[in-house]
């Protein structure tokens, strides 16, 4: 971080440090009062993300300062926006993807870190919800045109219904238009085969940095 | 039916934080447990009862006309009489708020009312095991072994029993489809009661995949280890 000035150090610092407050009230006056350009600043939240995700990654984070960080990172960019030129506000998603819980299970709170997860790292994210039904898949992928479908299932009897619905798929004809990702619970090399997935997440950031490589988007 | 404030159980949890918590974590969980109690987000219930054996113990254990392949509490030693088995939940309105609150972008306070969910979902089991256990020594019997329904040694297969043995109904707590208690922040708990009984030397947790990353677990050991 050797050619960010004091002023950027700081605001990384402040992000990768959960300084939430002071984060976003220095993030505020630089955008808005000294008028930095929205994506310098964009460029230091993702450096304070990556710091996050090493933290995370080493064990020292968990999952709420991964969430925290995500929300902190959203509400800069909200800020940073409206601030660029040529469209810049409206920015073209990375891909989309079909997230949802599979049917018998009703647990979502994986699930919805996940999708929040993709959201702010620049995914376009439909959550069809828990306990869906495996036609219900289908016909939002015939709909959605999904590039990614998550199963998310909590259960171990989860596993009986991500392969029922990865069959479905194959039965509708939709199998090879998308690639599909399964976590929640007890997740594994081995229940990835038994489904029939194309790879597994242990973790938010596992989710995203699957969906980034399968769209050849640099992490 | 039996009453735990949820006040009660907040004042345990704000009592007893989890260990190395960062100051944005205590900051979440602190706004977390706030809003529980400002909007009366947890309704603890329990229920439980005592159910004499129908047959002398021996696999399955056969009482108030259901079966139960829980081959771990026959006993080494004493007479094992009955099943205490027992329900308890922290209502449906907690998960509908987190599912709101992410609803509204509100992720992070979402993630840490989940987490002090299942704190107080765990205290409340624990009290729950607490009033089996008194009442099994009320009635002169000693209590062994603890099974859920999904652990080693009880099959998930067996929750629609253990929520009728325990009369479930009466809180609320049902089963959805595969098993899946509804609310989901509910718990259901199989014991042994009988005549002198060993304790048990085993535990629920000795064989789950989660050991190693167990916070709750690390504690314990690290309590246990204080102790010494």
């Amino acid at each position: 971080m050797s050619e960010l000035n004091g002023e950027e150090k700081q605001l990384v610092d402040w992000l990768a440090d959960m300084n939430e407050d002071q984060a976003l009230d220095l993030a505020r006056r630089m955008l808005l009062q000294d008028g930095r350009d929205p994506l310098r600043v964009l460029e230091l939240c993702r450096m304070s993300m990556d710091i996050v995700g090493k933290r995370f990654e080493e064990g020292e984070y968990f999952l709420p300062e991964l969430v925290l960080a995500g929300e902190m990172l959203e509400q800069v960019g909200r800020m940073a926006k409206p601030l660029i030129k040529d469209g810049g506000g409206a920015q073209k998603k990375l891909g989309r993807v079909l997230i949802g819980t599979v049917h018998g299970d009703l647990h979502d709170i994986g699930k919805n870190i996940v999708t929040f997860m993709l959201d702010i790292n620049g995914f376009e994210v439909k959550d069809i919800g828990i306990d869906v039904p495996v036609q219900k898949f289908i016909d939002e992928v015939n709909e959605f045109q999904p590039d990614v479908v998550g199963l998310s299932g909590f259960l171990t009897l989860a596993f009986d219904s991500m392969k029922d619905t990865i069959r479905g798929f194959e039965q509708a004809g939709i199998r090879d238009r998308v690639r599909i990702m399964i976590g929640g619970g007890q997740i594994d090399e081995t229940v990835r085969s038994y489904t029939g997935a194309d790879a597994f997440g242990i973790n938010a950031v596992e989710a995203v940095n699957l969906c980034k490589r399968w769209l050849q988007i640099a992490a | 039916m039996p009453l735990i404030r949820a006040v009660q159980l907040c004042q345990e949890a704000e009592r007893n934080p989890p260990p190395d918590l960062s100051p944005a974590r205590a900051r979440l969980r602190g706004a977390a447990l706030a809003l529980l109690e400002r909007e009366e987000l947890a309704q603890p219930a329990y229920c439980f009862r005592l159910v004499p054996l129908d047959a002398p113990a021996g696999s399955p254990l056969r009482a108030g006309g259901e079966e139960l392949l829980a081959d771990r509490l026959l006993p080494d030693s004493g007479e094992l009489t009955g099943l205490a088995c027992g329900a308890c939940t922290l209502g449906p309105a907690l998960e509908a708020r987190i599912r709101g609150l992410f609803g509204d972008r509100q992720a992070a306070l979402a993630v840490a009312l989940d987490e002090v969910a299942n704190e107080l979902v765990l205290a409340l089991g624990r009290r729950l095991f607490d009033r089996m256990l008194m009442e099994a020594r009320r009635r002169g019997l000693t209590m062994a072994g603890e099974l859920r329904a999904g652990d080693p040694g009880l099959e998930l297969a067996a929750q629609p029993a253990v929520l009728r043995l325990a009369e479930a109904a009466r809180i609320g707590v049902a089963l959805h489809g595969g098993q899946l208690l509804k609310p989901i922040k509910s718990v259901t708990m199989v014991c042994g009661i009988g005549r002198d009984l060993p304790a048990s030397h085993w535990s629920r947790c000795d064989e789950c995949p989660s050991a190693p990353r167990c916070r709750l677990r690390a504690r314990t050991a690290g309590a246990s280890v204080a102790a010494l």
